[in-house]
């Protein structure tokens, strides 16, 4: 048979007259699966078609442990019922269940264990998990291991279960960490250091007197925390004497570790056996889902000790289909490999599915893929639909030809029209049903700290439900942002760090964010670089920024991230003839241009360039000067000043653009109109046209001998002349105000207009800083 | 009356043992066959059940929780199926004397099924003087207190036939091998060890041991075999065809055998079996009649390799890894009949394509699915 | 029809086959005058054909229940005549049959059906009526034997699999359509000439949804490597373990071994047949006739002595003769002419072949999957008794 065994299982419990008790803790205390769990707990969240809760009772019931402690807080009548309808309820399950209300204010795993502590349940050591674990790990060994030193040291209250992975495995939480130094001999826990994925932690001060007592010590970054504790029964009255312990880990471990009054100790046991994780974040989702399915945690898949009542068979290249053969595959659809496909799916002709799961009576349309993504049960996703990299909640109803982007959570319920486009980390529920009176708010107190950022959101529904097709019932959720969040949310769950938690691409899409390995990075690096970072990273709309924050994604971009930039270009490109040719309003089109740029996380210079480019593609050649000339003023009237108001004004850049343009696309020839109509248009200042002009770059330096560069000469001399002919109209104008004034000396006259000129630049500036401040609006 | 009305103690029992089953708690054939029994005799003692008709779904029922708790392990199945056939065996000696042997008309399907193989009628046991009452509206008890010490004796016949299971195997060891012959086996196969040291008494020869990675059982083996005195080498897998030609005969363990006469075992059996085939060494295979299974396509399923977590082969920290690569970790290979010479079970020796007559013999038709 | 069975060792009437069933087969070899048959106005042939006009029975049914309707019409008083006049009847139906295998397989099984039939029934007349109507049970019954066979061939097809077949068999297209239900299949079909049964397989399957395409019967081996697995009917399994079917059977298992791939062959029980064949030319099929050599047409002598080949203008001369069968066609131009078999060479070529049992894999059967082993363990312990 498989080789994992539990041959001393057995003796084990009946030497144990005591029975083990286990404490779930079943809420999360925080909102990462937000909106999947708008109406439903975290921990029935299904994970390949069995809801998390499962898994961990499984992973309990595996460790003999013979009574449960539920603690739940939000949704708690839910998870009450599903226990109770679940096997575990049959007497013969050999696990007595309790579930344990606790009130709303219990705001933290802390609180939680201060009211285990005041309910009194605990009667000796017990395993305290999270509702989200899955393990396969000998949890009973791990209790056996804790007893043992328990009787020659009562200090050892607790027992940490990590699992060897490696700083980057897939299954490791980027965002929340830690460093562990253990004693080699005694696997005692001596120092906790959280890591958080940002800012990235570059330090980690290791207290003096670890090394005085300890000879041998390891500093360990490459363990997976598994979220299982074997606490002594003092662990919880711990808890209440110190009621500022909020989390387990970052208070209370760092807490009993750093006190000089406890005296008490914690060890770590690193599982080299087994398997364990927990579902922290959509990312740990998407990591312990695949790791189900590749049967790292054998003897827990699918086809074997699969949690949900489905049986299901293994094919060639871990797929998993159910044994009762109600699938429905049509012949010419693909199923990849690491796929899991609930009873009565069916799959129409050439759909493709891979790495993803299916639920129950799941329907995938004609030509629709669905990639590396998660579907609950009865998702209806439509013809021709591309769904990749994301989750999407039961019921949902996908229309045809939608295409959801990477990260994308759908919550339960939701109908996208056909046509609908989510764009990458959109987040998505069902549309509540208009409020008659504020007053009956009352009744969903619950979700009240949710309402305010709904509200905020709803002013922006109008522009972003653009993306959505017709007949759509999808609310979509506001962008996170850096700059949005409020300042004293928890380092934790600060948007940059919450990034990389979530579903999607990993590596390249944080080639924004400095990860380097924390040992590589020199201290000295510190603060400037944050900074600059942040400018990266951070929507942010300043001018000045976004050109110095140029060099660093320019040289932060690899292959993926050009792979990355043709797909926004051509997303770009979309978006901008829709609104090209069903003439929408320029606000609307920046709207849009804004949340794309934001979802693919590029330069503001790109998303620049793609407008000109788009804007002087779309002037038509026309024969003869004059009907060219107005062919160029038609467009550039009407859509130019959408160039100002992607936001950043930066003339020069503009005319560089337009210039690297038109030297390699037959539009050369309109060069010097175009650049003329920008400036008629204000999107070009004259000193923007003579700043560019003096560029070296805008002669071609750099460029080698080819079209290009003859090109780009010959764009030169273009505003070369444009120059000259400003440069005559000053002297003109001087002459006119020379012959108006009568008499003033040229000089000043020339003063005169420099001051004017001034002006006309502070004007602009001001304007300019509206524009942010419009832009900040539509943001929040 | 019914059929489930059995007590909560032997639906404990069941319901451990499949827990048990499902997370691979029992490990080994035989150990998974007697607790089987085990588990079988508690229920058939408690059970409740005035007609044959209910004994059997009784046990039929509870054959087929164990057997959806584990459906690899094959020897769950084959032990129900064992106990049925002697529940009806015994239940048709008993009841020759009471009712006349029913609907015995003859007819052309009638005859075309005396093809069908059957044991040939042993000498029948002392003739049962057991008067045995079904559906007794009276005494509905009647017949499951008759009935009773019957079956405990045949449950009693199946555990002692587990239990010596080995050692009947081993009786022919010395005829199969012997002096200064060189074997080959694979991994650690409790049944293969006892077969080897039996023969060590009589004859001096070498074994060696391919250590069957990724599960290694073979050094547990080869550590087992020379502390008895068997003179043994342990080599890695992939030497395998290196050293077939120095090779008398392989023996190898099963896990399953089939009805087709192929079967499953331990990963690396193919390769060792198709290298025997290239060199002619003949392929001897050492397993207990209860490995016996009424299947014959279970090779169809790709899962039934049963595939265990890939640790074992690429290590969890090899974090970077474990994201491109798919593992495969099977923990059996299928042979195929035409690779196995002999299979050597504790009811005689079989070429493979006798094997589906024992199986008819041993287990009845309408059994095949519990 | 109170037939008590309970005495099974009933003393044998008079004349009684009291030998083991084999005596039946010596009895089939002596030659009988067909105007000897003592009972006129049926012709028993005539009933063989009638009753095959029904599309779901096949030649040994049919034989078997025209053997019924003998006994319902025969005027026999004893058993020895009944069982006479039933081997007399075997043998006229053996004889005006082209290719008798399937039927004698039928007629053997009822033949020593009725031979051991216990009976003690007062008169004879009320054992010819229990006989008959054991007959018609019989070939009810019989008719759930494919959906039967197709439910354990069921078990064998793998979704997504590509199965080769041979020629049109009924229980295969059953087998094949039900699997079509669960699973997704694709089917290669040999033409099976000169009769191309073949596209009837091809329609019927495209009819049903199921992906098909002809395949030469030349092109086997080529298209070997593409399947998972062979399905092939059968006139007959004999107690070799292997298979009587239509030609091409044969070489489409030497095939399938040479690439290791799995040759199944489903076969009705009533299939079963007491033959033991060696090689091709034991089966009763072959007549000498059959691949015999015909006597070259007369040339002048220097032509003879030359190899075919060796004179560029002899070759299609040669050639085009066969295609015309005609001897003059000398004169004919070398023109693209479309060559096939004249229906005298195609009659000079077997109907059936016979498949060795080492290159069959399983048989699927309505009594169960057996071996090859197994089915001639089967047949023995079937006649014996």
């Amino acid at each position: 048979m498989a080789p994992k065994a539990a041959a001393g299982k057995e003796k084990l419990v009946d030497d144990d007259e005591e029975v083990l008790q286990a404490v779930i803790l079943a809420d999360s205390f925080n909102k990462r699966f937000k909106p999947l769990t708008a109406d439903k707990p975290r921990c029935l969240l299904p994970i390949c078609n069995a809801p998390l809760l499962d898994w961990t009772l499984e992973s309990l019931a595996l460790a003999g442990v013979q009574e449960v402690f539920v603690i739940c807080r939000s949704h708690a009548d839910q998870i009450k019922a599903a226990l109770q309808n679940s096997k575990w309820s049959r007497p013969a399950s050999g696990l007595k269940i309790v579930p344990i209300l606790t009130a709303r204010e219990t705001l933290s795993p802390g609180d939680a264990m201060r009211d285990i502590y005041t309910h009194g349940i605990i009667a000796g050591d017990f395993v305290l998990v999270y509702g989200d674990l899955v393990s396969n790990v000998r949890i009973d060994e791990v209790v056996r291991v804790h007893k043992a030193r328990r009787r020659t040291n009562k200090d050892a209250i607790m027992t940490i279960v990590v699992k060897e992975a490696g700083t980057t495995h897939r299954t490791r939480s980027r965002g929340e960490s830690a460093v562990f130094v253990l004693d080699r001999d005694t696997a005692e826990c001596l120092h906790y250091e959280p890591v958080s994925g940002y800012p990235p932690k570059t330090l980690a001060r290791i207290p003096r007197e670890v090394l005085d007592e300890h000879p041998d010590i390891e500093i360990r970054n490459d363990l997976i925390d598994c979220g299982i504790d074997v606490c002594s029964v003092e662990v919880p009255s711990l808890f209440q004497d110190n009621f500022d312990y909020a989390d387990i880990r970052r208070d209370f471990v760092h807490g009993v570790l750093t006190s000089d009054l406890l005296m008490k100790n914690i060890h770590c046991y690193v599982a080299r056996e087994g398997y364990a994780a927990r579902v922290q974040d959509t990312r740990s989702y998407d990591a312990i889902s695949k790791d189900i399915l590749s049967r790292w945690t054998f003897p827990l898949v699918p086809d074997d000790n699969h949690p949900g009542d489905v049986a299901y068979e293994h094919l060639r290249g871990n797929k998993y289909l159910p044994k009762d053969n109600s699938v429905v595959l049509s012949r010419t659809c693909k199923v990849g490999r690491n796929t899991l496909i609930g009873p009565a799916s069916q799959i129409f002709a050439d759909a493709q599915v891979a790495a993803s799961t299916l639920g129950a009576r799941c329907t995938v349309g004609a030509r629709a893929v669905v990639r590396d993504s998660y579907l609950g049960d009865d998702v209806v996703v439509g013809a021709g639909c591309v769904i990749e990299n994301s989750i999407v909640g039961a019921g949902v109803h996908v229309g045809a030809g939608t295409r959801i982007a990477r990260g994308a959570l759908v919550a339960d319920g939701v109908r996208l029209g056909a046509g609908s486009r989510l764009l990458p980390f959109e987040r998505v529920s069902r549309r509540r049903p208009v409020k008659e009176d504020g007053e009956e708010d009352g009744a969903e107190e619950e979700e009240s700290d949710d309402d305010s950022e709904i509200e905020e959101a709803e002013e922006n529904q109008t522009q972003l439900s653009s993306l959505l097709g017709p007949d759509s019932d999808a609310f979509v959720w506001p962008r996170k942002s850096g700059k949005g969040g409020n300042e004293d949310e928890d380092e934790l769950e600060n948007f940059n760090n919450a990034r990389l938690m979530r579903l999607g691409k990993f590596r390249d899409d944080f080639a924004d964010l400095d990860l380097s390995d924390p040992g590589s990075v020199t201290s000295s690096s510190g603060d400037s670089d944050e900074s600059s970072d942040d400018d990266s990273v951070i929507q942010n709309f300043s001018p000045s920024s976004s050109t110095t924050s140029l060099p660093f994604a320019a040289a932060a971009i690899s292959a993926g991230e050009h792979a990355k930039e043709s797909e926004f270009r051509s997303e770009v490109r979309q978006s901008l003839e829709r609104a090209f040719a069903e003439g929408h309003a320029l606000d609307n089109a920046a709207v849009e241009l804004k949340t794309l740029r934001m979802a693919s996380n590029v330069p503001l210079a790109r998303v620049r360039e793609a407008v000109v480019e788009r804007v002087v593609e779309s002037i038509a050649l026309v024969d003869g000067a004059g009907p060219q000339r107005v062919e160029i003023k038609r467009w550039v009237d009407r859509w130019g000043p959408l160039v100002r108001l992607i936001g950043g004004v930066d003339g020069v850049e503009t005319v560089s653009i337009l210039q690297a343009h038109c030297a390699g696309s037959s539009r050369l020839p309109l060069f010097g109109q175009i650049l003329a109509a920008f400036y008629q248009n204000d999107i070009v200042e004259e000193d923007d046209i003579r700043a560019w002009h003096a560029q070296p770059a805008a002669k071609g330096a750099g460029l080698k001998e080819g079209p290009q560069l003859e090109n780009m000469q010959k764009t030169w001399l273009v505003g070369a002349r444009m120059i000259h002919q400003f440069n005559e109209q000053e002297s003109s104008e001087e002459e006119s105000s020379e012959a108006e004034e009568s008499g003033e000396g040229s000089e000043e006259a020339e003063d005169a207009s420099e001051d004017e000129d001034e002006d006309k630049e502070d004007e602009e500036d001001e304007e300019d800083e509206d524009d942010e401040d419009d832009e900040d609006g539509d943001k929040e | 009356m019914a059929p489930e009305s059995h007590s909560s103690g032997s639906q404990r029992a069941v319901e451990t043992l499949a827990a048990k089953l499902r997370r691979r708690q029992v490990l080994g054939s035989r150990e998974t066959a007697l607790e089987t029994v085990l588990v079988l005799r508690q229920v058939v003692s408690k059970a409740r059940f005035t007609n044959i008709h209910q004994l059997v779904e009784i046990i039929r029922g509870v054959g087929r929780k164990l057997v959806e708790a584990q459906p690899k392990e094959h020897t769950v199945g084959n032990t129900v199926r064992k106990l049925l056939h002697h529940v009806r065996e015994e239940y048709n000696n008993a009841s020759k004397g009471t009712a006349a042997s029913a609907a015995n008309v003859f007819s052309i399907s009638k005859f075309v099924l005396q093809g069908q193989p059957r044991k040939q009628v042993t000498a029948q046991k002392a003739e049962s003087a057991l008067v045995l009452r079904e559906d007794d509206p009276d005494d509905p008890d009647s017949f499951a207190r008759t009935l009773k010490p019957v079956l405990m004796e045949a449950i009693q016949v199946i555990l002692d036939e587990l239990e010596t299971v080995y050692e009947n195997i081993s009786k022919s060891a010395k005829d199969h091998i012997h002096s200064d012959e060189i074997i080959l086996t694979i991994g650690k196969s409790h049944t293969v060890e006892t077969f080897l040291k039996s023969a060590a008494h009589y004859h001096n020869f070498t074994v060696i041991v391919a250590e069957s990675g990724p599960s290694y059982g073979g050094h547990d083996m080869a550590q087992s075999l020379s502390s008895a005195g068997v003179s043994t080498f342990l080599v890695p897998d992939s030497s395998i065809y290196a050293l077939m030609s120095r090779v008398n005969k392989v023996i190898i363990g099963a896990h399953a055998v089939l009805a087709n006469g192929g079967m499953y075992a331990i990963t690396g059996s193919l390769l060792a079996a198709t290298a025997a085939r290239a060199h002619s060494t003949p392929v001897v295979v050492c397993a207990g009649q209860f490995k016996l299974t009424p299947l014959w396509n279970l090779y169809h399923e790709y899962g039934a390799l049963d595939f265990a977590d890939p640790s074992s082969v690429l290590g969890f920290e090899e974090g970077d890894l474990v994201d491109k690569v798919d593992v495969v970790n099977p923990f059996y290979d299928y042979v195929r009949p035409d690779l196995v010479d002999v299979y050597i079970t504790n009811d005689g020796d079989h070429p493979p394509p006798s094997i589906y007559r024992i199986i008819k013999e041993s287990y009845d038709d309408e059994d095949n699915e519990l | 029809m109170a037939v008590s069975t309970s005495d099974i060792a009933s003393p044998a009437q008079p004349g009684a086959f009291t030998t083991s069933s084999s005596s039946s087969r010596s009895i089939l070899t002596h030659s009988i005058p067909e105007d000897e048959e003592a009972f006129s106005g049926f012709d028993i042939y005539d009933s063989y054909r009638r009753i095959l006009c029904d599309p779901q029975i096949s030649a040994p049914l049919a034989a078997i229940l025209s053997l019924t309707e003998l006994v319902e019409q025969s005027d026999a008083g004893t058993m020895f005549e009944l069982v006479k006049a039933l081997n007399d009847g075997a043998e006229a139906l053996k004889k005006r049959v082209h290719n008798p295998i399937g039927l004698n397989a039928g007629s053997e099984l009822f033949i020593a059906f009725v031979t051991l039939f216990p009976h003690e029934s007062a008169s004879f007349s009320e054992l010819r009526t229990e006989l008959v109507r054991q007959g018609q049970t019989y070939a009810t019954e019989a008719l759930q034997f494919r959906p039967k066979i197709a439910d354990l061939a069921l078990d064998f097809i793998k979704d997504d699999s590509v199965i080769l077949t041979h020629s049109y068999s009924r229980v295969v297209m059953q087998a094949l359509l039900h699997a079509h239900q669960r699973k997704r299949i694709s089917v290669y079909v040999t033409e099976a000439r000169p009769r191309g049964l073949g596209i009837k397989t091809y329609e019927s399957l495209t009819a049903a949804g199921i992906p098909c395409t002809v395949v030469l019967d030349s092109a086997v081996a080529y298209v070997m490597d593409q399947v998972d697995f062979v399905l092939v009917g059968s006139e007959a399994v004999v107690e070799s373990g292997g298979l009587i079917n239509a030609v091409g059977s044969n070489q489409m298992a030497i095939i399938a071994k040479a690439e290791n791939k799995p040759f199944y062959a489903l076969a009705e029980s009533y299939k079963f047949h007491r033959l033991f064949p060696l090689s091709q030319y034991d089966l009763p099929t072959h007549t000498p006739g059959i691949l015999s050599f015909t006597q070259p047409p007369l040339r002048p002598a220097p032509e003879l002595v030359a190899r075919p080949s060796v004179s560029p203008e002899t070759q299609p001369v040669l050639k085009s003769s066969i295609s015309a069968s005609s001897a003059m066609a000398g004169l004919l131009p070398p023109a693209p002419v479309q060559r096939t078999m004249t229906a005298e060479q195609i009659s000079r070529n077997p109907d059936v072949d016979y498949t060795r049992p080492d290159l069959i894999s399983l048989v699927f059967s309505d009594v169960g999957i057996l071996t090859p082993e197994g089915v001639s363990q089967y047949l023995v312990g079937m006649f014996a008794g």
